[in-house]
């Protein structure tokens, strides 16, 4: 038990030790932050999908309303930063707790209404009526709180709580009831395990991680238009990220994140064709041969995997 | 109502749209005692066992355990009331170990003083304690159904056709088994087809047909009683 507390806080500190450091070798901070928001979100769609089974397309919605709730925090009530990523995270706790009726769907159609219910929040958010409180299709601007550098420690910070966090639901009574209940509900419950609380617990936690994770995102950022937060390619990209290192790990999310996330800016960019082509031949192949994730490889080995 | 009866079930109807699967089902279980439940496929054996432990709330009726109506409680509920149940496809949660499976129920039993150990031991799977529970055999996967529900410490236990699919061998060993738990005094209400089976765990049964009891007494009457016969071999 007691060495497994230290592999834990040996992961976080790397974590933490990885992105502090990286500024020095790697120029390009908004890269890293970008890299650090995308391993956040994989982590909370793991935490969802991983570990409940449920698959949050609309995901984005929490992340959106994050950075929107932490911004007009600040605009309109003039919350120091740091007090408004904490508040943007809050509201979208709420807005999990409105949307936790969805919780009742599985599936596919648990996945296509969250993807509409995140889409409804930009329609609100972004309309123009709304000018006066969330200047509507306009977007946002941060200027006097612009500050990359102390963002940038921030999430470092964020990030290391997220991973803390699901090593936390990995190793607790609570993360192994969230297991028992994605592989059969029915069972789980005649287990004792209150399954409806249990499973809405896990989504206000993945949309807390998101929220915060967007107000850090729109801190950062500054200057952003409603599309920018609550484009799908957002939920896309945590979800095949997590995928693509195996959900229900920590280490796969995290490991999926850096390599695709990685190849999307190095390739991406220049040569988007190529990138696109490879990004394709990738995911066909991960469906074809490790439906589990990169983590699976391992697995299959006997190797366990954090 | 029998004073000393665990479980009453008083005139339980359900119905999924417009099909009554269930037409006023009365029975009782006494403190300590086993009840077999057959009849023939759909005459709502599992459906009665699924409003009993929770998973279907009744269309009317009330469902009594140790006088208290429990009638359309959750089954985390009921479970933490300790009323458990097998299943007739065994349903373990895969991902997980055969220890984890039992550490579930104990971690979230409000009940229970029973070890993870002592549980697997007396199910004989204490070798298979470290294996994914998705590469057990059926009966392996059956017995720890019956593992899971047992680390609840049930008074009532529901057991649903856990004989299906075993091995003559497999049988008498969980004959053996049920009457063990009987012995310590869990309560049971065993679906079963095998009536050999069924023979050896219970003391009377109720058979059914088409969602209500026509009869109830002693296994060896109910094979001479003209309903049953009639049921079971046809007019």
């Amino acid at each position: 038990m007691l060495r497994r507390r230290w592999v834990d806080a040996l992961v976080v500190v790397v974590v933490v030790v990885a992105f502090v450091l990286a500024p020095q070798a790697y120029s390009n901070e908004t890269l890293l932050f970008q890299m650090m928001v995308y391993i956040a979100l994989s982590q909370g769609v793991n935490i969802l999908y991983g570990f409940t089974g449920y698959l949050p397309f609309g995901y984005v919605g929490f992340f959106g309303i994050g950075a929107y709730g932490a911004s007009l925090l600040m605009l309109h009530l003039s919350w120091p930063p740091i007090l408004a990523l904490l508040g943007g995270g809050a509201i979208a706790v709420l807005l999990g707790l409105l949307l936790s009726p969805l919780l009742r769907l599985s599936g596919a159609y648990f996945a296509i209404a969250s993807l509409a219910a995140s889409q409804a929040v930009y329609l609100i958010v972004s309309n123009p009526s709304l000018q006066n409180v969330t200047y509507g299709p306009y977007g946002i601007q941060l200027v006097s709180q612009f500050n990359p550098t102390l963002s940038y420690y921030v999430m470092v910070a964020i990030l290391a709580l997220t991973v803390a966090v699901v090593l936390y639901i990995r190793r607790s009574r609570f993360g192994t009831a969230l297991q028992a209940m994605r592989d059969d509900p029915v069972s789980a419950a005649m287990a004792g395990v209150p399954v409806v609380r249990q499973r809405t617990f896990a989504w206000m936690i993945s949309a807390a991680i998101a929220g915060v994770v967007g107000g850090a995102f729109a801190w950062q950022t500054s200057v952003f238009y409603p599309d920018a937060v609550f484009s799908l390619s957002i939920s896309i990209f945590a979800i095949v990220f997590t995928l693509f290192g195996g959900a229900g790990t920590l280490l796969g999310p995290l490991f999926g994140t850096v390599v695709l996330y990685g190849m999307y800016n190095t390739i991406g960019i220049s040569d988007p064709q190529y990138f696109q082509l490879i990004y394709g031949l990738l995911i066909i192949l991960l469906v074809l041969f490790l439906p589990d994730g990169a983590a699976s490889l391992l697995k299959r080995r006997g190797t366990h995997v954090l | 109502m029998s004073s000393d009866a665990l479980l009453v079930v008083e005139g339980v109807e359900k119905s999924f749209g417009g099909f009554q699967a269930l037409r006023g089902v009365n029975l009782q279980v006494p403190k300590g005692g086993a009840l077999g439940l057959v009849g023939p496929n759909g005459s709502g054996k599992t459906t009665l066992i699924n409003i009993i432990s929770g998973i279907y709330a009744p269309t009317a009726g009330k469902v009594r355990l140790g006088g208290q109506d429990v009638t359309g409680r959750l089954p985390h509920q009921l479970s933490h009331l300790g009323v458990n149940r097998t299943f007739q496809v065994p349903k373990p949660f895969g991902s997980l170990t055969v220890r984890q499976n039992v550490d579930v129920a104990l971690g979230h039993s409000r009940r229970s003083q029973r070890k993870t150990d002592d549980i697997l031991g007396f199910l004989d799977l204490g070798q298979l304690a470290d294996r994914e529970a998705s590469s057990l055999n059926t009966a392996q996967q059956k017995l720890l159904d019956l593992g899971r529900a047992l680390a609840t410490d049930p008074q009532l236990l529901l057991v649903d056709e856990l004989g299906a699919g075993l091995s003559p061998g497999d049988l008498d060993l969980v004959a053996e088994k049920l009457n063990a738990l009987r012995k310590e005094g869990i309560t049971m209400l065993v679906v079963e087809h095998l009536l050999g089976f069924l023979a050896k765990v219970t003391d009377d049964v109720v058979v059914m047909n088409a969602g209500a009891e026509i009869f109830f007494g002693k296994l060896e009457a109910a094979a001479k009683d003209p309903k049953v016969v009639e049921v079971f071999l046809g007019g």
